[in-house]
């Protein structure tokens, strides 16, 4: 090994180590006082460390530091839900749909315009948490189904997606809402896909 | 007060407009269980909504105003006043008008505002550490099985349903108005004791055996009166000096701590740390752990990420 590569994998080392350290002390600074963060050239870095469980204050400065620290928006937005300050709530969580076009932010809205009732807005959002779902559609079904008698109407709404329309046949069944189920069958029925014949077959043959 | 206030008036509005029963919200730093299904970030509850941490913790907030954390890899059902810790461990971080439920035990604070933490170890023990204001504990009958005082912390373990009326208790034996009553040492239940040759013990740090006597109402400032089987005398009020008070707060209580150990045979391994004394009031054996809150882990410093910095 040369020397010149020597000395530059002493370089990165010690630049690497130099960084922990610094983002370390930031970090201490950060959680000791929040506003001393905004006078560290490591600002934003060590504002991005605030997390749920991070005091209101370390939110507020985080998010001052890092206007798009989403997490620190919706953690805001709930903090006001609960404190009863329902106008900062929304503005909150709406700010972090802004800046973060992602599932949670539609998540949290779906839920907070659920807590409150309101469905004109849970809808909208709740049809775009759907759309960004990767996974999981029961919560959002839960929510919806909960919010709209009807299946069929619930399903419409989320976009009816095929993926959606399973998930949602496989809650009703599980749930035994042979009724519902029916309707939520009828719907996958009606997209005709191939995928979907041992699962309807199987709804079918039940008692 | 004006917070808890707010948020109920908050949340109660909800309630007046969504059909289904909102009891509050959880926040997680990632991913947890909701009711079997995987939730990211945040969830809204509702009446017996069942939640469980994965490798990080979650923070609920009831309507009511109650504040709870539970700590990873924990399991709690939720409902608008109380919580069945089915797992791990949770916090009582502000529990205005909330209840712990576990192993069968109701953990009541004596206060809104009180703190605890509530770990389960095993299938059938508890332990209750009160961080900031008291707490009671029933048992599955409603019966008194312990007052825990800021900064204490007791292990629970409820014993077969045969042995449920058993109690047994260490304190000092005093006379008032022609009953006698003992505080217990390790629960600080205090009961009324009935039997033969009482007289001769008044004063003295006793030792009692016995069984609960439901029928009967018990004199003021007792909960329960127990018709005692067996009397033994461990100290002499001189001689048991600080041990009455001490056992509860962590130290060793000397000849009364052995002994109650010994009558009480293997509930000794159901604190899992250290014992100091135990005692069965209303079929739950109790012991305090060594150490107290330190042995509990609930001091400041000792959490394992379960409670928020707020």
């Amino acid at each position: 090994m040369t020397i010149a590569v020597r000395s530059l994998l002493l370089l990165f080392v010690g630049a690497v180590l130099f960084l922990t350290i610094r983002l370390a002390v930031a970090e201490a600074d950060f959680r000791l006082d929040p506003e001393s963060a905004l006078h560290s050239t490591f600002w934003v870095r060590a504002a991005n460390l605030a997390t749920f469980g991070s005091s209101p204050e370390e939110l507020r400065a985080a998010v001052r530091s890092n206007p798009r620290l989403a997490p620190a928006w919706i953690q805001l937005g709930l903090d006001a839900e609960a404190d009863g300050n329902l106008q900062e709530a929304e503005m909150d969580l709406l700010q972090a749909a802004r800046v973060d076009h992602l599932y949670l932010p539609a998540w949290t809205l779906a839920n907070f315009y659920f807590r409150r009732g309101d469905e004109d807005n849970f809808w909208p959002w709740a049809r775009r948490a759907t759309r960004l779902t990767f996974d999981d559609y029961r919560p959002l079904l839960r929510l919806a189904d909960a919010l709209d008698t009807s299946p069929e109407q619930v399903a419409i709404r989320l976009g009816g997606s095929a993926p959606l329309l399973r998930a949602y046949l496989d809650l009703m069944i599980n749930a035994h809402r042979p009724d519902s189920a029916r309707e939520i069958a009828r719907l996958l029925a009606a997209r005709h896909d191939p995928a979907d014949r041992d699962r309807l077959a199987a709804f079918a043959d039940r008692p | 007060m004006k917070r808890l206030a707010v948020l109920i008036l908050s949340i109660a509005s909800g309630l007046a407009i969504a059909a289904p029963p909102v009891i509050g919200t959880v926040t997680a730093g990632g991913a947890f269980r909701l009711n079997g299904d995987t939730v990211i970030g945040n969830g809204t509850l509702t009446e017996g909504a069942v939640i469980e941490t994965g490798s990080g913790n979650s923070s609920v907030r009831l309507a009511g105003g109650a504040r709870i954390s539970l700590s990873p890899d924990s399991r709690g059902k939720f409902y608008r006043d109380h919580i069945i810790l089915e797992k791990g461990e949770t916090s009582l971080e502000n529990s205005a008008g909330v209840h712990v439920e576990a192993v069968g035990l109701t953990i009541r604070p004596d206060r809104g505002i009180s703190t605890a933490r509530i770990a389960l170890l095993g299938s059938n023990r508890v332990r209750v550490a009160a961080l900031t204001g008291g707490f009671r504990v029933l048992n599955v009958r409603g019966a008194l099985v312990a007052n825990i005082s800021a900064g204490s912390a007791l292990a629970f373990e409820p014993q077969a349903p045969a042995a449920a009326a058993v109690t047994h208790i260490t304190g000092t034996l005093t006379r008032q108005g022609g009953h006698f009553l003992l505080t217990d040492q390790v629960t600080h239940v205090t009961v009324e004791v009935t039997g033969q040759g009482l007289a001769a013990h008044v004063g003295q740090v006793v030792q009692v055996t016995g069984t609960l006597n439901a029928s009967a109402t018990p004199v003021a400032g007792a909960s329960q009166v127990i018709a005692a089987t067996s009397v033994q005398t461990v100290a002499t009020a001189a001689a048991a000096g600080g041990a009455a008070g001490g056992a509860a707060g962590g130290a060793t209580g000397g000849a009364t701590g052995g002994a109650a150990a010994a009558g009480a045979g293997g509930a000794a391994a159901g604190v899992g740390i250290g014992v100091t004394a135990i005692a069965i009031v209303g079929g739950v054996a109790a012991a305090a752990t060594l150490g107290g809150l330190a042995a509990s882990g609930a001091l400041p410093g000792q959490s394992s990420g379960a409670t928020e910095s707020r």
